[in-house]
């Protein structure tokens, strides 16, 4: 009656390609069970809430948008299939509810040859909602084959003994029947935000939400890059981890300057927007300690990824750095996950140069009382930008990124630590899967 | 006999000189940005007005306890010039709270406060002489700091110690307001997670599997 014929290997779901999720296995595919079973045989795939692990706040799923592929060669020979996405308490509760089911039935003709036509279709982006008063912290992705229809027994090309899947990074070896999750995002929260009807969640807002669990409120959120920035990926289950590490995790993509000098309330200034002020080396309140090196100053630098194929690659990059003249100066650094291509590593390489080329200054300057040009030394803020004048080769604005105040002998000792931040900034939004959106 | 003198420029020295004395004195005070004594030695007073003066200058820089002796303002010359040192005397405004009673400078032996770009008041160390241990914890609990109208720093007490050199000292280390935020280290939560690596494939054992559909 129902027969999956000779394939032995039933229906599968797979992740996406790049995830190797079964290719990464010492065994590289690994049966579902009961494969020669009846209609009702099912494959899934599941999202738990914190791995699992109770937790006291009363977080739930709201809302997971996602975008499959289905089909493979033997869905054009068989049908039919269902696809079903259930939300459960418990990984191993019951169904509670399901949002959305979808048939698969046999893709073109049977006068078609499966192994020319294009077995795999993309469904357009699901967003499916969880009830809030359910409390659905599992969300299950279910396969399961409803009924067959034999057409014709296909023609492999390789015998099923030697079908390996161990070295598929892209569609040219596919599964013979399948699920594959092109994207899939959960959403813990209710989204605020919709662009172009799909749910973003704002850095900001996330940077509002963490503060907010501690009664503070935010001001300067609403500028610059903090507008436009969303990101993808902010999903915090490790413990121990508190607030202040989720603040300075997200904040970092912003590369927001914030300080608290109210009790409730926390100032965020994009960077580079503090208030310039002089200050003149020649004033006699004043003691200098600047000093450029070239410790973090590289000309060349070898960057290393993992292409498609899972294989470690590097590419070598240069730049003419001022500051070393001839001088060849290189490092090797690791990129993201998400580079795969000699060409985004390039960008890579290039955009760590840029932060790299020139020489870092350090140390600090020691003002006492009210400095002309630049006031009253008690009053300096970190955040502020300050010009050097009357030393050469010293009028670059320099921020201050820490101020240490001796209120008792009137005087303040102004840090000059510059970090390569916007490399730093761009790899952080990288790893969240930052990304601009329109207002 | 006493005879009382005043020199005035460049500095502001006051002199006092008692005759009669097998050796004569001479003592000058200068009080204002630094502490001057001059002592003048002579045989007699009447020998002619030949003296040696020696001023002997502080090194340390004032405190802000104690009397504080206005100097008038120096000859500037042409404008750019300006004093080296701050002139003490314009530091008003200047308010330290511990837990909300103002604390007394001349108990403060230090105090620097660090601000930083992530966070702005991070960390507030204070040194006062005093042994911290006839004071109610509830009078250390935290630390106000504002001049002029602007606050330097707000923050409650962390930590303790006591140092028993020279001087009994304490010293108190206090931090910022957003030292709350790190209060509880089990932040947890998931705004949104695009990460297909969350995916799992385990199956639950088919006895637990309890499969309404």
């Amino acid at each position: 009656m129902y027969d999956v014929g000779r394939d032995s290997r039933g229906l599968h779901i797979f992740a996406q390609w790049g995830t190797w999720y079964y290719c990464s296995r010492p065994n590289s595919y690994q049966a579902f069970p009961d494969i020669h079973g009846r209609p009702g045989i099912n494959a899934r795939l599941y999202w738990e809430l914190y791995d699992g692990i109770p937790e006291e706040d009363p977080h739930c799923i709201r809302l997971v948008e996602m975008q499959l592929l289905l089909g493979g060669w033997q869905v054009c020979n068989y049908s039919k299939h269902q696809i079903s996405v259930y939300g459960r308490h418990t990984l191993d509760g019951p169904n509670l509810i399901c949002p959305w089911r979808h048939l698969v039935r046999r893709y073109g003709s049977p006068a078609v040859d499966p192994q020319t036509w294009p077995m795999w279709h993309k469904t357009p982006m699901r967003s499916l909602y969880f009830p809030e008063a359910l409390q659905i912290r599992c969300v299950v992705l279910r396969m399961e084959t409803i009924e067959t229809g034999y057409y014709e027994q296909q023609q492999l090309v390789v015998p099923l003994e030697e079908l390996h899947y161990r070295d598929q990074a892209g569609m040219e070896d596919p599964p013979p029947a399948g699920v594959i999750v092109k994207t899939a995002r959960v959403f813990g929260q209710k989204p605020k935000r919709y662009r172009d009807g799909r749910a973003v969640i704002l850095v900001s807002d996330a940077i509002k939400d963490v503060l907010a669990g501690r009664g503070f409120k935010t001001t300067g959120l609403n500028t610059g890059r903090a507008k436009t920035l969303a990101a993808d990926q902010l999903y915090w289950n490790e413990l121990p981890k508190d607030r202040r590490e989720a603040l300075d995790e997200a904040n970092a993509m912003l590369g927001f300057d914030y300080f608290a000098w109210a009790d409730d309330t926390v100032t965020f200034q994009a960077p580079g927007a503090g208030p310039l002020k002089k200050i003149d080396i020649t004033d006699p309140r004043v003691t200098l300690g600047l000093s450029d090196d070239i410790d973090q100053t590289y000309s060349g630098v070898r960057v290393q990824y993992t292409n498609r194929l899972g294989r470690v690659r590097e590419v070598i990059v240069k730049r003419r750095s001022a500051a070393l003249g001839k001088l060849l100066r290189a490092t090797t650094i690791s990129a993201p996950d998400s580079i795969k291509t000699a060409r985004s590593a390039r960008q890579v390489g290039q955009r760590w140069l840029k932060d790299h080329s020139d020489t870092t200054h350090s140390d600090r300057i020691v003002l006492r009382g009210i400095v002309p040009g630049f006031g009253d030394c008690l009053l300096a803020r970190p955040g502020w930008r300050v010009t050097l004048v009357g030393a050469r080769g010293a009028a670059k604005k320099l921020k201050v990124t820490g101020v240490r105040l001796r209120p008792l002998e009137w005087e303040a000792e102004l840090s000059f630590d510059i970090e390569p931040w916007k490399f730093e900034r761009w790899l952080a939004a990288n790893a969240a899967k930052a990304y601009t959106v329109r207002r | 006999m006493a005879l009382a003198c005043t020199v005035t420029a460049p500095l502001s020295i006051s002199a006092a000189l008692y005759g009669g004395m097998a050796a004569s004195r001479l003592a000058c005070q200068v009080q204002a940005g630094f502490d001057v004594r001059a002592v003048l030695l002579g045989e007699t007073f009447y020998a002619g007005m030949s003296c040696r003066a020696v001023f002997h200058m502080a090194e340390l820089r004032p405190r802000l306890y104690g009397e504080h002796v206005t100097l008038p303002e120096p000859y500037l010359g042409d404008e750019d010039w300006t004093p080296l040192e701050p002139d003490i005397s314009d530091l008003r405004g200047l308010s330290i709270k511990l837990a909300g009673a103002e604390l007394q400078r001349a108990l403060i032996h230090s105090l620097e406060i660090d601000l930083t770009d992530r966070g702005g008041p991070e960390t507030a160390i204070m040194t006062i002489h005093h042994d911290s241990r006839s004071l109610p914890i509830e009078m250390l609990r935290s630390l106000t700091c504002t001049y002029k109208g602007q606050r330097l720093f707000k923050g409650r007490l962390e930590g303790r110690t006591r140092d028993l050199g020279g001087v009994m000292t304490t010293t108190l280390t206090f931090k910022g307001t957003l030292r709350k935020l790190q209060d509880h280290a089990a932040f947890r939560t998931c705004y949104v997670d695009s990460d297909l690596e969350h995916w799992r494939m385990t199956q639950p054992s088919s006895n637990a599997n309890v499969n309404i559909d």
